[in-house]
């Protein structure tokens, strides 16, 4: 899977989990850039990233994401 | 041994000179060689056994996973086996009587003549913060974040890192380990800073802590006669003696690893300034609080048995609460763990755990309410006034729970609640009524100046966006050599020391 077709993906989920339409995610975008992103919502976000691209993230990585970015490359690695 | 005795700070100053004469490549056995003293001082041989004993479980059982990269199962199986050890060591020092007693007490209506035994026992110094750093050592191998240490002395300097034993904070391998293990130049500046925070511990620690302590203890033990108002009063200041005392101790930790060059994660960051009560615990023992939501809250919210407790709340509830029932639940289960880490008694489960966490909740699911009240109201949320009120509040709901924590019991907590309510008495503020209470008019003053001097300190970062150590070695010779040693002096002026001039024990050094 292309990482442009990725974000499309991902931002449909950050819309749906976040209630915003407006959102646009990219590489830098971190917890500071959206309103609702608290450490409890960010579990909720994991888990419908997970739902939607039919993957696992490990606990690891859920705790050690500093970006959006590092959450599009594990996708994209574990997808392909 | 403990970090309030001369005897450990000889072992400090013995450390550092050795330290620095070896190179940098033999470092890190200064810090072992140190620590393992200090194990076996702190705890004589049978507990500095069990503590070894418990690290070297963590380090064999990482190299045990880490060979089972490929077998997930079998991999599973060895991560829960390692931590449950560690579980269970902890659970047998601090825990054990207490579900004892409860275990009992169901006893008692099934059966007469069989009851569970328990033990009274000494812990091994610092169970409570080394056993959570090696189980989040052995969670990040499980999950392939961290590389496993082969050395085990060299693993053993990290997990008994002597300065860390006495009250935390509670370290993550990553962001530990090649600090400690790393040897480090000497850096003047860094050393410099080290003791000027040891010594701003010192302060808070022996000059506004301990008098505080007298008042708060005065009242907290007499609290029938010293009722209504002084109630209210007694709990504020323990709160205030809680800060002063564990964040003292933790400066003095902070310092001491800096005098090795080594920087620890910091456990507090401006607590009083937080506008909610779920603000105030991240900036309130940060490492405890990381702790727990990264191997508690996280791994429980993401577990299969919560995923489907969100989609039937989810259809039942709608979107927006029902996503919500699944993260309160986990909450209450990981402040149900804050509280017992506290220790054994219903007074912490409640004070410092399910009252907190009740709290969040109800703020959280009461937002829209407060939302439409503010609205009738007319009040503007984006004032000095209600960020004023805000900070007060948190305050406020923060010592209620916290007030059990000083208390007799959870009993007794409550009841001083009732007689704080029951008796009305706003004049002890107009006559000399709050002087009497332990306090000296002299140790009175002395107490009122210090806590406003450590506030216009706290006021320093916040003006200038710079740490205060950074601020004032800014400042001209005259001025910085004014403030040590006008430091200094007080320390050793209005501190108030305990037998044979060694300070009085930390409170959170008994966890």
């Amino acid at each position: 899977m292309a990482r442009e077709e990725v974000y499309n993906k991902l931002n449909e989920v950050f819309c749906d989990v976040f209630d915003d339409d407006s959102i646009k995610v990219n590489d830098d975008t971190t917890a500071n850039d959206i309103e609702d992103w608290d450490s409890l919502e960010h579990i909720n976000l994991i888990v419908a990233v997970e739902k939607k691209f039919g993957i696992k993230f490990n606990m690891g990585e859920v705790n050690n994401f500093k970006n959006v970015g590092e959450m599009v490359d594990t996708i994209i690695k574990r997808v392909n | 041994m403990s970090i309030s005795d001369w005897g450990f700070y000889i072992l400090v100053t013995f450390a550092v000179i050795l330290y620095y004469i070896v190179p940098i490549k033999f470092r890190w056995i200064v810090i072992f060689i140190a620590s393992f003293v200090f194990v076996i001082n702190a705890n004589g041989y049978k507990l500095a056994i069990i503590t070894m004993g418990i690290v070297l479980w963590a380090y064999l059982w990482a190299l045990v996973i880490r060979k089972m990269h490929n077998k997930r199962v079998m991999k599973k199986i060895a991560c829960c086996g390692a931590v449950g050890g560690i579980v269970a060591t902890l659970f047998f020092f601090k825990e054990q009587i207490f579900f004892v007693n409860i275990g009992n007490s169901i006893l008692a209506h099934v059966v007469d003549d069989f009851r569970l035994k328990s033990y009274e026992i000494i812990s091994p110094l610092g169970i409570s913060y080394f056993s959570l750093t090696l189980i989040s050592y052995i969670c990040e191998v499980y999950w392939e974040t961290v590389t496993v240490e082969k050395n085990p002395l060299k693993f053993m300097a990290y997990s008994i890192y002597f300065p860390a034993m006495t009250s935390g904070p509670i370290l993550k391998y990553n962001d530990s380990y090649k600090e400690i293990t790393n040897g480090k130049k000497f850096d003047y500046v860094k050393f410099c800073y080290g003791l000027q925070r040891i010594f701003w511990g010192f302060f808070k620690k022996l000059v506004i802590s301990e008098r505080l302590s007298i008042y708060v203890s005065a009242v907290y033990s007499n609290y029938i006669e010293y009722n209504g108002l002084y109630i209210l009063i007694a709990s504020m200041a323990f709160t205030l003696q809680l800060y002063t005392d564990f964040s003292g101790c933790i400066d003095i930790i902070m310092g001491i690893s800096e005098l090795f060059g080594i920087n620890l994660p910091e456990n507090f960051d401006k607590p009083f300034l937080a506008k909610t009560l779920s603000e105030f615990w991240r900036r309130w023992h940060i490492t405890l609080g990381v702790w727990l939501k990264e191997y508690i809250l996280y791994p429980v919210l993401k577990s299969e048995p919560f995923q489907w407790i969100g989609s039937w709340s989810k259809d039942k509830f709608g979107k927006k609460t029902g996503k919500k029932i699944p993260v309160w639940i986990a909450l209450m289960i990981s402040w149900f763990m804050i509280g017992l880490w506290h220790g054994g008694a219903y007074k912490y489960i409640f004070g410092v755990g399910i009252y907190m966490g009740m709290i969040i909740i109800m703020s959280e699911a009461l937002e829209p309410v407060f939302k439409s009240i503010k609205k009738i109201l007319g009040i503007n949320d984006q004032v000095f006034s209600w960020r004023l009120f805000q900070i007060i509040r948190t305050y406020c709901l923060f010592t209620f729970g916290l007030s059990f924590f000083r208390a007799e019991s959870l009993s007794a907590g409550f009841d001083m609640w009732k007689n704080m309510l029951g008796n009305i008495n706003p004049w002890i503020f107009f006559d000399s009524s709050l002087e009497t209470l332990g306090l000296s008019v002299h140790d009175f003053r002395i107490l009122n100046i210090s806590i406003f001097v450590m506030a216009v300190i706290g006021l320093i970062p916040i003006k200038t966006g710079k740490s205060v150590r950074v601020w004032i070695s800014e400042q001209n010779l005259f001025f910085r050599w004014f403030v040590w040693i006008s430091l200094i002096i007080s320390i050793l002026v209005f501190g108030l020391y305990g037998t044979g001039y060694d300070a009085s024990k930390f409170i959170y050094g008994n966890f």
